[in-house]
């Protein structure tokens, strides 16, 4: 008897932390429910990255890939076709108008090191050959240099991987940056372009662009053969 | 532990025990990090400020795009020390706030800077011969306002500005100026229950060995099982910001808040099982004792 007593004992010094641990455990998991449903939002936002990258260097996860853009398809081509998306970071097209006198490679995205390459596609805007606003930005001091030399009646070519787009500018824009009106996605096909408006110095509130209208569109039949 | 009458008052303590431990725990854990020049200490080990020097040299050499002001206007005027004690200035004006006082979250004048820049865009003007009028002054003020903006931006590592713009600190502040309360009275209680173990158990006196060394142990495992979560899965490194200098300054106090609060719990653990240990061994001699 006296030993089962002591089995007992035993047994109760062994569980005794066993069953704190437990009911401590449950009151801290109960208690937790409300607070963290409430501050799961706020954690969630704060702690989003599932990849757990590290800090960002200047081009952290940003990959650019260069491409040689065709200014010389010379193969069969429709009026419809698909659109080749593009992943941020690569070189998608070229732009190309008389009065800006070079080719302009375009990246898909903006940001510093981007800009330093060519001009920029807003990844929220509408690719060339999409319905919608294509629009396309770079700095006043390099690629769009010239933009403010463009005219009502230009012709702007845009050449991509999947196809040739021929528009025609129909009107000089200006506005202050906080103004979307331009930049904002509209129901009908166009492309805006646009650069800061040179000032003295120092950075300028003010854009200056032009907007411009679809005259042609020609996809090429071998990359969509490709891309299927 | 002969009776039920004995053991669920003593259950019921340990359970009450072990939740002022952890509550002492964390509230020594925060004590320690409510000093500014703790969190300066963690960005001065990580070199912040060479990372925060290379990121406004980076900006203002891509800015020149925009702007046509050359890098060097900027980043000849914005030293280390600048650099150093703006990073401070915003820490210690989060801090004033936390502590129920108003801040001034501005970065400290630069004259150097203000020259350089009033000299470049001074020098162009001459030489297209643009006339010096008020619009002038006002595109030079708002170039030198600029500049300060983006060097607040970058120095403030830990966004002590936006946490107050947007009313977190003075949130924290009721708990952030009592912190030193809350852990005095969490002490007390701890030092009150234990005294309490001790005086039911003064016929007795290795029970309270074993009643507050289950306490400190569970207390300890409750702790630390988080701890090493948050740690192994690098919980932190998902943080959304990952500007280098915000992104290592802020996962660093992180780590360093979570590691501070797991080695307590180690400590307290590590009392627990000895105090667990000592009660073994005395029971043992009793034992021995008896059957002698």
């Amino acid at each position: 008897m006296s030993k089962n007593k002591k089995k007992s004992s035993l047994l109760i010094y062994i569980l005794t932390p066993v069953i704190v641990l437990l009911i401590c455990s449950a009151v801290i998991v109960i208690g937790s429910i409300v607070p963290y449903k409430k501050a799961s939002v706020y954690l969630n936002l704060a702690f989003m990255d599932s990849f757990q990258h590290g800090a960002a260097d200047e081009n952290s996860g940003l990959k650019i890939q260069e491409n040689n853009i065709d200014l010389e398809y010379s193969g069969e081509t429709s009026s419809t076709g698909e659109i080749i998306r593009p992943a941020f970071g690569e070189q998608f097209a070229v732009l190309s108008a008389d009065a800006l006198e070079i080719n302009v490679p375009v990246y898909w995205g903006t940001g510093q090191e981007l800009f330093s390459r060519g001009a920029c596609q807003a990844t929220y805007s509408k690719l060339p050959g999409e319905t919608g606003n294509s629009v396309i930005s770079a700095h006043t001091d390099t690629f769009f240099d010239k933009l403010k030399d463009v005219k009502t009646g230009d012709t702007v070519t845009v050449y991509t991987k999947y196809g040739e787009f021929q528009y025609k500018v129909t009107e000089l824009i200006s506005f202050n940056k906080t103004d979307k009106k331009y930049v904002s996605s509209t129901d009908e096909a166009r492309l805006t372009l646009y650069t800061c408006k040179k000032d003295i110095l120092g950075a300028s509130g003010e854009r200056i662009g032009v907007i411009c209208e679809p005259v042609s569109q020609k996809f090429y039949v071998q990359a969509e053969e490709e891309k299927n | 532990m002969k009776s039920l009458k004995t053991y669920i008052p003593g259950l019921i303590l340990s359970i009450l025990l072990v939740f002022s431990l952890l509550g002492c725990s964390a509230a020594f854990v925060a004590n320690s990090f409510s000093d500014p020049d703790r969190l300066i200490r963690i960005a001065d080990e990580n070199e912040i400020v060479t990372v925060i020097k290379n990121r406004l040299d980076s900006y203002f050499s891509g800015k020149y795009n925009e702007t046509g002001i050359p890098a060097d206007v900027y980043t000849e005027a914005v030293g280390r020390e600048y650099i150093k004690n703006t990073m401070r200035g915003y820490v210690y004006s989060g801090f004033d706030v936390l502590n129920g006082n108003t801040a001034d979250f501005s970065v400290p004048e630069n004259k150097e800077l203000e020259e350089n820049i009033e000299a470049f865009i001074g020098d162009y003007a001459d030489s297209i011969g643009f006339t010096k009028d008020e619009k002038y002054e006002e595109k030079v003020q708002a170039t030198i306002r600029s500049a300060y903006r983006t060097i607040g931006e970058y120095c403030d590592v830990f966004k002590m500005e936006t946490l107050e713009r947007e009313g977190v600190l003075a949130g924290l502040s009721p708990v952030f100026t009592r912190i030193n309360l809350i852990f005095l009275i969490s002490a007390a209680v701890s030092a009150a229950l234990i005294a309490f173990f001790i005086i039911i158990s003064i016929k007795n006196l290795s029970h309270s060995l074993y009643w507050i060394g289950i306490s400190s142990l569970v207390s300890g495992i409750i702790g630390i099982v988080p701890c090493i979560c948050l740690t192994a899965t690098r919980y932190f490194d998902s943080f959304t910001i990952k500007e280098p200098q915000i992104y290592t300054s802020f996962t660093s106090l992180m780590y360093s808040i979570v590691n501070q609060f797991m080695l307590n719990q180690i400590v307290i653990a590590v009392i627990g099982a000895l105090l667990i240990i000592r009660f073994a061994v005395v029971c043992k001699n009793k034992k021995d004792k008896a059957s002698e």
